[in-house]
């Protein structure tokens, strides 16, 4: 252990700078919040690259490099690494969300689930990939090449919440191939020095990404609105893949407030959606109403939500979910995006202040005024794991255009039993009650 | 134990055969000169038993252990140094120096320091060349290693740098081996107790350098008038001008070679032969082995 910290110390010396920019970019990023775009995107590219630059310190790929006949194993030079990837930039990430679910008014102790998952993020989608490639990499830009093709595109996909919606599926087969791949790259690597293989399994990871996402797409959900007011929101899910139908499906939404412009009311939205499926193994479903609380924008709900399937009262154990609301280019159009769904206390204070929280690694913490932020509060939990209720908007709902088209049999595995996944809410003005 | 033995050790890299079935042998305490043209694959077979690059083919011991299977252990043992490696530049040599000690139990580089003259507070990086060399070799002595390994570490240095380096090396190698790749010949020749000849990856000769000295003359023949023969293969690089031959025989033997010269020759007035320095055989073997020239 003592020649490993000797070894982090002598890179610690040697990328002092390196690091002090990574960690005030980190913060930057995820404490301030209030930041260009760019800085939240810089972030993890600075993560990978600080890792990277810990690999190359002593590289493998380089047979002039003069620590190759000093007396320490690679095991043992392997392990500095991880050390110093844990030390410089994990806990870095680590520090700076604590604090900004601190000054949020989150106690961090209660959101240690998240902060693993977020940590495990920046691992598996960032760290780990970019020292796997630096470890077979002989010149930086076959790292850079090595980067865009497998990283780049894995951490865009997991973080896309565009459509097509990433399914879990898709979340954790990226993950298991970057960590897999990641490690047996760097274990083969560190080992052997044998490189060519070294790279032959990168290229391996890529492929195995690729070919994942191709046959894990999970099948489209699409909503529309049913009738010309706008007041029902029909799902439907992609057409050819089905084999059960949805008989009816709405989500009603009802305004009760003046909206947007009172920056200072409060204001209750009401989401209803009734989904009845006609499989003989399944009962039909149906989402009672839930109220929303807005205030400056802020959208807090629901302080009930239940899922129904038909009369069978499952309640779906929805605990806490933030989510952006946000206000799209076309003014009537409103987009919920729900990052993710867990048990967090309510806010201290100012409920406006809450934070905005995605899992994705190129997460970051938004704040101020609490604008596009929705609070959905925990309520019953009948049992456990049931906390999925994704409510969380994986379906794209999108406004009809004269009458919507007919409802066929649909598919209905994007929110098949415990599941209902949306993706947004679109609303015109003043097509409330 | 034998420090160094090579076994049909072979390097390829891609199609390019850059050592082939070397068979080498390094005694304990004996300074081994590998000697070769550019290109002739030096640097690769010491980075073979560095275990730096794997073999293609055969096998090395180094320390007793497979070379490919040398670990923290045996580098502890080994003192290693390249003239194109690369240092840690950003590091001051002071702290190169304290970086290294704790890998070493019986690290000392008190003297060595003073001896060189080493600027402890100044960056690798901003070192002459010289200098560079002489941290490398302090950070490779200073704990009395039992392997020395020096990869044409005299190359591009000034002949005051090359004499201290020289002088300190020598200081520090009692029992030791030292494997020594060089250009520079005329100081190799000067500590050197064997040398070996690379020739296209192919190790030509490796003998002790007194009888590669005994063996290797330049001869100047004078005959009567201009006369031609069949040339032995040992009798490199033959100079004609006019009735006067001279060459280089590669396995002379005073009465062996007149004998050669006068079954030859019918009308041999006078024959001379010189002793050469090892540049001189490694001129000759070089200029040999280039297309057309007479070889060994």
């Amino acid at each position: 252990m003592r020649l490993v910290l000797h070894l982090v110390w002598k890179d610690a010396r040697r990328l002092r700078l390196a690091i002090a920019g990574v960690a005030g970019l980190t913060f930057l990023a995820i404490g301030v919040g209030r930041v260009p775009e760019w800085v939240g995107m810089a972030a993890p590219v600075a993560w990978m690259l600080l890792a990277a630059m810990a690999v190359e310190g002593d590289s493998l790929a380089n047979d002039r490099a003069w620590w190759l006949t000093r007396p320490y194993g690679r095991g043992t030079l392997l392990i500095s690494k991880l050390v110093f990837v844990a030390v410089f930039v994990q806990l870095p990430v680590l520090g700076a969300e604590m604090w900004a679910l601190n000054r949020a008014g989150w106690p961090p102790g209660s959101s240690w689930a998240g902060l693993a998952v977020h940590q495990l993020n920046v691992g598996c989608y960032a760290v780990l990939p970019a020292m796997a490639i630096a470890s077979v990499a002989r010149r930086a830009w076959l790292w850079v090449a090595g980067v865009v093709v497998v990283v780049l595109p894995a951490a865009a996909v997991a973080g896309s919440e565009s459509s097509p919606p990433v399914s879990w599926v898709q979340m954790v087969w990226t993950a298991v191939v970057l960590v897999g791949a990641s490690a047996a790259v760097l274990g083969w690597s560190y080992a052997t020095r044998r490189l060519p293989a070294g790279r032959v399994m990168v290229a391996g990871g890529a492929v195995a990404l690729m070919a994942g996402w191709h046959w894990l797409t999970p099948p489209r959900v699409y909503a529309a609105l049913e009738t010309k007011d706008f007041q029902r929101i029909q799902l439907k899910i992609e057409e050819g893949l089905v084999d059960v139908g949805v008989r009816s499906a709405y989500l009603p939404l009802t305004r009760s407030a003046e909206g947007q412009k009172e920056n200072e009311a409060a204001l209750i939205e009401y989401f209803d959606a009734e989904v009845a499926s006609e499989r003989d193994d399944g009962p039909p479903v149906r989402l009672r109403p839930m109220p929303g609380l807005a205030a400056r924008g802020l959208l807090v709900a629901p302080p009930e939500m239940a899922l129904r399937w038909g009369d069978h009262p499952l309640r779906v154990r929805l605990r806490a979910g933030i989510a952006v609301y946000r206000i799209e280019e076309e003014e009537s159009v409103r987009r919920l995006r729900v990052g993710r769904c867990r048990e967090l206390p309510m806010p201290r204070g100012n409920p406006t202040q809450l934070p905005i929280e995605c899992v994705t690694p190129f997460a970051r913490y938004e704040q101020g005024g609490g604008r596009g932020a929705l609070y959905l509060r925990r309520v019953n939990a009948p049992w456990p794991g049931a906390g999925s209720l994704e409510v969380l908007p994986r379906t794209v709902l999108i406004a009809a255009k004269g009458e919507p088209p007919p409802l066929r049999r649909l598919e209905p595995a994007g929110f098949v039993w415990r599941t209902v996944e949306l993706r947004g809410v679109r609303m015109v003005k003043g097509g409330g009650k | 134990m034998t420090p160094i033995r090579a076994i049909g050790l072979s390097k390829r890299f891609r199609k390019v055969r850059a050592l082939e079935d070397l068979e080498l042998e390094v005694p304990q305490g004996a300074v081994y000169a590998l000697v070769g043209a550019n290109g002739a694959g030096k640097t690769t077979a010491i980075k073979t038993l560095m275990n730096i690059h794997a073999p293609s083919a055969g096998r090395a011991e180094v320390l007793g252990r497979d070379s490919r299977r040398l670990g923290p252990a045996e580098f502890a043992r080994i003192g290693y140094v390249s003239e194109n490696q690369q240092m840690p530049e950003w590091m001051r040599v002071g702290d190169y120096l304290d970086f290294c000690r704790p890998f070493y139990p019986r690290w000392d580089a008190g003297a060595l320091v003073h001896q060189f003259q080493l600027p402890l507070d100044r960056k690798l990086g901003q070192l002459s060349r010289g200098m560079r060399m002489k941290a490398a070799l302090v950070s490779s002595l200073a704990y009395g290693p039992e392997l020395i390994v020096l990869d044409e570490p005299f190359t591009g240095l000034d002949a005051l740098v090359r004499d201290e380096l020289i002088e300190g090396l020598l200081e520090r190698i009692e029992g030791a081996a030292v494997l020594i790749s060089s250009h520079d010949l005329a100081e190799v020749e000067t500590f050197a107790s064997h040398a070996g000849y690379l020739e296209n990856g192919r190790l030509r000769f490796s003998e002790e350098m007194d009888s590669l000295g005994a063996r290797f003359r330049e001869v100047t023949v004078t005959l009567g008038a201009a006369q031609s023969a069949e040339w032995p293969a040992e009798w490199l690089n033959p100079e004609w001008s006019g009735p006067v031959v001279r060459f280089v025989d590669s396995r002379y033997e005073s009465e062996r070679t007149a004998e050669r010269l006068r079954a030859m020759f019918a009308d041999i007035r006078e024959i001379e032969a010189e002793a050469m320095p090892l540049r001189a055989i490694f001129v000759a073997l070089a200029k040999a082995a280039r297309p057309g020239g007479a070889r060994e």
